[in-house]
């Protein structure tokens, strides 16, 4: 690159500009190691967000897992109480079912859930059934076969004691 | 390029890296210096990356003029308090015996630069400075060659008339013509 006069003053004078600024350069290693570690300290920091956010989705997680378990222990409890106090739990357990809109990832385990209290409630017996059984029971809810042999009809029969008493009566 | 090779031509290249991020940042030392520390953290990150397209030294002029513009779009911002942030750095002075010690004229040259349009200093400083060609010039600056020649053209003109004006001629008057030649 051919300079002409002008073209050369203003070189001078960027020169001994040149040479100013070389007095306040600072050190290259300086500058290098600074950059080297702010970055340790921004990658340590990247990684800290990570953990941090990482940690964050577990404990909603856990919190959404916990939640859900305690819901359905909650409703097998209150599926089981029936069998020992409530005769009528049906009633309130299918209308405390669906007041609250669940999710729809815990809604097939609602389902399940109801479909397990249905089949308890279906095979509930009251506390109380006992007295309605007698001992008779077998002869009275059989009826006699008409090939049977006659000596096991006579268990239909009233024994002699039993028609001396009605008689006597 | 591997990295310790990297870092030893950025070694080489230093000064004149340090040179550029003056006059990108108006001569301000501290925040070239700052500019200049984001800049190798940006080769350290891998954000800005040398594929070997163009010469190191335009490449690397390039990242330091788009990092300092960034740097100053953002400091703007924060004295105008629209982002939260560090208060900006006061403008450091040079220390007073250095203040001495520069010539009337190398002041007045400055100041002359100050004046100028920032393409137009941007070209005198990488031409004149950095002796870069205008192609290279315009490479740097992400510009057309022809916009380059025009800046150049302009920024001695009115560079010259500037210096012209103020007396620094230094015993030896500045040519009135205007036909310079074109430099590439």
């Amino acid at each position: 690159m051919e300079l002409r006069g002008d073209e050369k003053r203003i070189q001078a004078l960027f020169s001994e500009l040149l040479l100013e600024d070389q007095s306040i350069t600072p050190r290259f290693e300086q500058l290098w190691n600074s950059a080297q570690s702010t970055k340790t300290v921004r990658s340590f920091g990247r990684l800290a967000v990570v953990l941090a956010s990482l940690s964050m989705i577990a404990v909603f997680a856990l919190l959404a897992v916990w939640s859900n378990y305690k819901s359905v222990t909650s409703v097998s409890s209150v599926a089981k109480i029936p069998e020992t106090t409530k005769p009528e739990p049906k009633q309130e357990i299918l209308v405390a079912g669906p007041k609250k809109s669940k999710p729809i990832k815990r809604r097939r385990k609602t389902e399940r859930s109801i479909a397990q209290e249905a089949a308890l409630l279906s095979s509930w017996q009251s506390p109380t059934e006992i007295f309605m059984t007698v001992p008779t029971a077998l002869v009275l809810n059989s009826l006699p076969q008409l090939n049977q042999s006659a000596n096991d009809l006579r268990q239909f029969l009233p024994k002699n004691n039993e028609v001396t008493k009605e008689s006597n009566q | 390029m591997k990295t310790s090779e990297l870092k030893a031509e950025l070694a080489r290249l230093h000064e004149a890296s340090f040179g550029w991020a003056l006059s990108c940042c108006s001569r301000n030392p501290a925040e070239a210096e700052e500019v200049l520390q984001i800049v190798y953290l940006k080769i350290l990150q891998g954000k800005a990356i040398y594929r070997g397209e163009s010469k190191l030294q335009t490449w690397l002029f390039a990242v330091i003029r788009k990092t300092a513009i960034s740097e100053r779009r953002k400091h703007l911002l924060r004295t105008l308090k629209l982002i939260a942030g560090p208060q900006p750095q006061e403008t450091v002075h040079p220390r007073p015996e250095v203040e001495i010690e520069r010539s009337e004229m190398q002041k007045r040259f400055q100041q002359a630069l100050a004046q100028l349009p920032a393409r137009q200093r941007e070209t005198l400083h990488l031409v004149f400075y950095q002796e870069l060609s205008l192609s290279e010039a315009a490479e740097v600056m992400n510009i057309s060659i022809g916009s380059t020649r025009r800046h150049y053209e302009r920024g001695k003109k009115r560079l010259r008339e500037t210096l012209a004006r103020d007396g620094v001629d230094h015993g030896i008057a500045w040519r009135r013509k205007e036909n310079s030649g074109v430099i590439l």
